[in-house]
């Protein structure tokens, strides 16, 4: 009986003390000035190790990790500044060895940009990169999607085994831009995330101007609303 | 005065007014008045702080409590945990089965657990029904056939694009769906949480978040089109979060692919039905390569899936059965054979290691399952060629077992009944351990098992000893725990496991110790029990006390009627009776207690009292001094070398030769039929 009662008495007391903190911490939280700047959200696609992880750690944090242990689903969010305004990237880098499409897609659904990553060292990863183009089309139903295709691990140019020329012409055919990166000398990490990362922010104005009744651009999400 | 002021103000009727009067009757002077004032106020700043302290300390212990009851609720949280993590096994097993899936459960062994299944199935019910009366306006979920609970705990909700703290949350992860729940902040009543929605585990995904700024042990739930950030109180927590989606993750996998090979199989068998029945030549010599069947080319994420839903068993069928089919002759030459058989090395690697985890008492292994959990494991790394390592791991564990059981009898009652229950636990684990070693390991590995067995013997005779061998312990109650363990030892023989000559090399220092140790006892106080006696009968003032007297006499194997005098009187003295008991004692326990290498420490014994007595046979003049000590060799020599020849079938020749020594005549033996109970151990 007792015990009853003071469980009850000691829970609600732990509840409240939690509360105190949490309200504590909102506080704090809230006094930042200003909201946060605007997010932009990336997402690294390929086939596994061609190098996701890496550019994302280079990018992040300025560091190349030389060994390889696969991704499973890994978030980062970083604040930069982008032609003289801050905002934010999170990137979300998935497992290139994620072998159901199925959960792939509530993976991709969050995405507003895509790196499609590949090693031209590795044709296989060359050839998945189709494959992950139509998956995208087909979950965010948009021809448009900002989207880089990304030749990775160009610091081993001996090694190369996809020619530039078969990059270019199907970067060519998706109407996307081709980049070569290398994690490891830090060649173009950061611009394959600014670049797609401009693409994004300018997608975005161009909707808020097309939903702002500015028609003079025809929408470019041909079938908006259709999944939801 | 304050004491009697007290008592006053304790009774009942106390009326204050009165009080006050009556005291300002007695006082003289105002100065006596305020002197009594004086008192009663601090009387009542005492009783204030007392009572202050008072309330403190019960809430000290109110908080205690509070304390001491969620931790109890935490362990009965992880308790069910694990209860529902074994369940979910279970439930994945026969679900399996049920598929007809055929490398699982038979039919037959599957109704032998129809019962346990029903029995789950209630437990399962159960626990999604006290959710239910958690969760206000909960969904109902009882709704799916195999819903059940892998993970809840609380989480804090953090806005996704501001990074600030929402709410806090209570979070159920099912094996098909995610339930999300807020807390009701002023409760009434059994509604803990309140719902907010879920989703099915199909539509998600979840983000290990590894930087979000400030917010640190997060991790995301991207659930279309909502995104909802979780953090943890701690990285366990988070870990464990994720590692239980995995599980959801491959589970659902793992169904889908099930209902998918259904499908598969039915529309290959509409397929087959229409096609001709035979092939023609031209197809049979086609030099094309055969496709992979899809069991083989999916064998490494099948693998995968086993491991994490822990399929033992299953995994290794599988690989054995994918090494075997890649090594026919149909697929010897098929381009990907290599590199599949490649892959299965892998998982192969992955499977031991975490077998021999499982295995590993130092890795949180425990003691739950008992020796049996480790079954599986063990008849696994044994098939790998592992059985060195399985063998260690196995006597650990039989280790573990062992010391668990012995540690859990209890000291209580006597040093007897303690050794008997102890030799009685030990040597059962001990068996335990044997049968199911005979069982999971191949014959030549028996001598690891009797050399562990040894040592665990040693170890625990070396406890008891520390307790048994002990001055405080009566000869005759070392010789009853020595018997019982020796016992217990010959009963476990019938293993096939003979430990009698390590417990008898264990005991063989300390019996002789505590022998040579009785002796000096005695012989020191030889001198003063026999200078002090007082040389007259001794009288046992009752019926009773003679009559207890002659009968622990008689076990002793001296009859004594004859020296009853005056119905409460035994005519000897004290000292020839003490001496009596105690030379008797020695020998009666000494030719039970030790081994035949031995033998010669009790004769040395036996001898060294006696002569210590008869040393002192002329200082004493009196005639009753020599009554005394005629009944010393007549009666108790004679009677102890007859019993040690009974006994051990030879004559005790130092005793013997004391006796020609001191003129006693010794009978010849009467040609008799006696058949000598051998002592075991001999
Ligand atoms: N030389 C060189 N090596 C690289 C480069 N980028 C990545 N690597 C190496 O390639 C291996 C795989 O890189 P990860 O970034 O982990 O690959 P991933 O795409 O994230 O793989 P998953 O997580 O399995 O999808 C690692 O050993 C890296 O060190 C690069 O630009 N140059
Ligand atoms: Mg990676």
């Amino acid at each position: 009986m007792f015990s009853a009662v003071a469980y009850q008495l000691s829970s609600t007391f732990l509840e409240e003390q939690k509360l105190c903190c949490g309200r504590g911490a909102r506080v704090a939280m809230s006094k930042k000035p200003a909201a946060q700047p605007t997010l932009h959200k990336v997402i690294m696609v390929g086939s596994g190790g061609v190098g996701k992880s890496a550019l994302t750690l280079q990018f992040m944090y300025d560091e190349f990790v030389e060994d390889y242990e696969p991704t499973k689903a890994d978030s980062y969010r970083k604040k930069v500044v982008l032609d003289g305004e801050e905002v934010q990237i999170d990137i979300l880098d998935t497992a290139g060895q994620e072998d159901y499409a199925a959960i792939r897609d509530n993976y991709f659904r969050s995405g507003e940009g895509f790196l499609c990553v590949f090693s031209i060292t590795e044709p296989e990863s060359f050839d998945a990169t189709q494959e992950f183009r139509e998956q995208i089309l087909r979950v965010k139903n948009d021809e448009n999607i900002p989207f880089l295709l990304v030749g990775n691990k160009s610091d081993l140019g001996d090694k190369r085994r996809v020619p530039l020329d078969a990059c270019r012409e199907r970067a060519a055919h998706w109407q996307v831009p081709y980049v070569e990166t290398s994690a490891k000398t830090r060649d173009n990490v950061d611009k394959v995330f600014f670049d797609l990362m401009r693409e994004i922010r300018s997608r975005k104005s161009d909707d808020s101007r097309a939903t702002n009744g500015d028609v003079k651009r025809k929408p470019r999400r041909k079938i908006k609303c259709a999944i939801l | 005065m304050s004491d009697i002021n007290m008592e006053k103000f304790a009774v009942p009727e106390f009326v204050p007014e009165r009080y006050v009067k009556e005291l300002a009757k007695s006082c003289v002077g105002g100065e006596e008045l305020a002197q009594q004032k004086e008192k009663i106020q601090s009387l009542a700043e005492e009783t204030a702080s007392a009572l202050k302290k008072n309330v403190y300390e019960n809430y000290m212990q109110f908080i205690e409590t509070a304390t001491e009851i969620s931790h109890l609720e935490t362990e009965m949280y992880k308790l069910s945990h694990l209860l529902s993590d074994q369940r979910m096994v279970l439930t994945t097993l026969s679900q399996a089965s049920v598929l007809g899936n055929e490398n699982t459960l038979s039919r037959e062994s599957l109704d032998n657990h129809d019962l346990e299944a029903e029995r789950l199935e209630e437990e399962r019910k159960n626990k999604l029904n006290s959710i239910s009366e958690k969760v206000e306006s909960c969904m109902n979920l009882l709704d799916v056939p195999d819903r059940h609970l892998l993970h809840e705990g609380d989480l804090l909700e953090i806005d996704a694009e501001e990074n600030t703290a929402l709410q806090r949350m209570h979070v159920y992860l099912f094996n098909d769906c995610l339930m999300l729940t807020s807390w009701i902040s002023n409760r009434r009543g059994p509604m803990r949480y309140k719902f907010q929605t879920s989703y099915p585990i199909s539509t998600l995904a979840v983000v290990n978040v590894r930087d979000l700024g400030t917010v640190k042990q997060a991790f995301k739930v991207l659930a279309f089109p909502d995104t909802r950030v979780f953090q943890c109180n701690s990285l366990t927590i988070k870990k464990d979060w994720l590692d239980k989606f995995d599980v959801a993750k491959n589970m659902h996998i793992e169904k889908e692919n099930l209902k998918q090979k259904k499908k598969d199989s039915q529309d290959k068998i509409k397929h087959e039905s229409l096609e001709s029945p035979s092939l023609s030549v031209e197809e049979l010599l086609s030099p094309q390569i055969a496709p992979l069947p899809d069991w083989l080319a999916d064998v490494t994420e099948e693998l995968d899936v086993f491991i994490v839903e822990r399929h033992f068993q299953k995994t290794y069928d599988l690989m054995i059965k994918a090494q075997r089919t890649l090594s026919t002759e149909e697929f010897v030459t098929h381009p990907q054979r290599t590199e599949i058989l490649k892959k299965i090395e892998q998982k192969q690697k992955v499977l031991t290691e975490i077998l021999l985890k499982e295995l590993d008492v130092t890795h949180n292994w425990s003691p739950r399952g008992g020796l049996r959990s480790s079954r599986h494991p063990v008849l696994i790394l044994n098939k790998f060629n592992m059985t060195s390592q399985a063998c260690e791991l196995f006597l650990d564990i039989c280790n573990h077992t062992v010391k668990a059981h012995v540690k859990a009898v209890q000291l209580e009652g006597s040093i007897y009944s303690y050794v008997k229950q102890v030799g009685e636990v030990f040597f059962c684990s001990l068996s335990d351990a044997l049968t199911e070693f005979i069982s999971l390991f191949p014959n030549n590995k028996l001598s690891a098992f009797v050399v562990w067995a040894s040592m665990q013997l040693r170890i625990l005779m070396s406890q008891i000893i520390k307790q048994v061998f002990t001055p405080q312990c009566a000869l005759d109650s070392i010789l009853e725990c020595v018997q019982s363990l020796r016992e217990q030892c010959t009963l476990f023989c019938e293993f096939g496991l003979d430990l009698r000559f390590q417990m008898n090399s264990c005991l063989r220092s300390p019996i002789i110790k505590a022998l040579r140790e009785y002796k000096e006892k005695i012989v020191d106080s030889m001198k003063t029990k026999v200078s002090e006696d007082k040389w007259t009968p001794v009288n046992m003032h009752t019926k009773a006390g003679v009559n207890k007297f002659l009968s622990q006499m008689e076990n002793l194997g001296l009859i004594l009627v004859r020296y009853v005098i005056n119905e409460t009187w035994v005519d000897l003295s004290s000292s020839t009776i003490w001496f009596a008991q105690s030379v008797i004692t020695v020998q009666n326990v000494g030719l039970e207690i030790v081994t035949k290498d031995m033998m010669d420490v009790v004769d040395e014994c036996i001898c060294a009292i006696f002569s210590s007595r008869l040393k002192f046979s002329t200082g004493n003049d009196t005639t009753y001094a020599h009554k005394n000590f005629k009944f010393i060799l007549e009666t108790v020599m004679t009677h102890m070398i007859k019993k040690y020849k009974d006994k051990v079938g030879y004559d005790n020749v130092k005793l013997l030769d004391l006796a020609v020594e001191y003129g006693v005549h010794i009978a010849p033996p009467k040609k008799s039929n006696i058949t000598y109970t051998s002592n075991e151990y001999l």
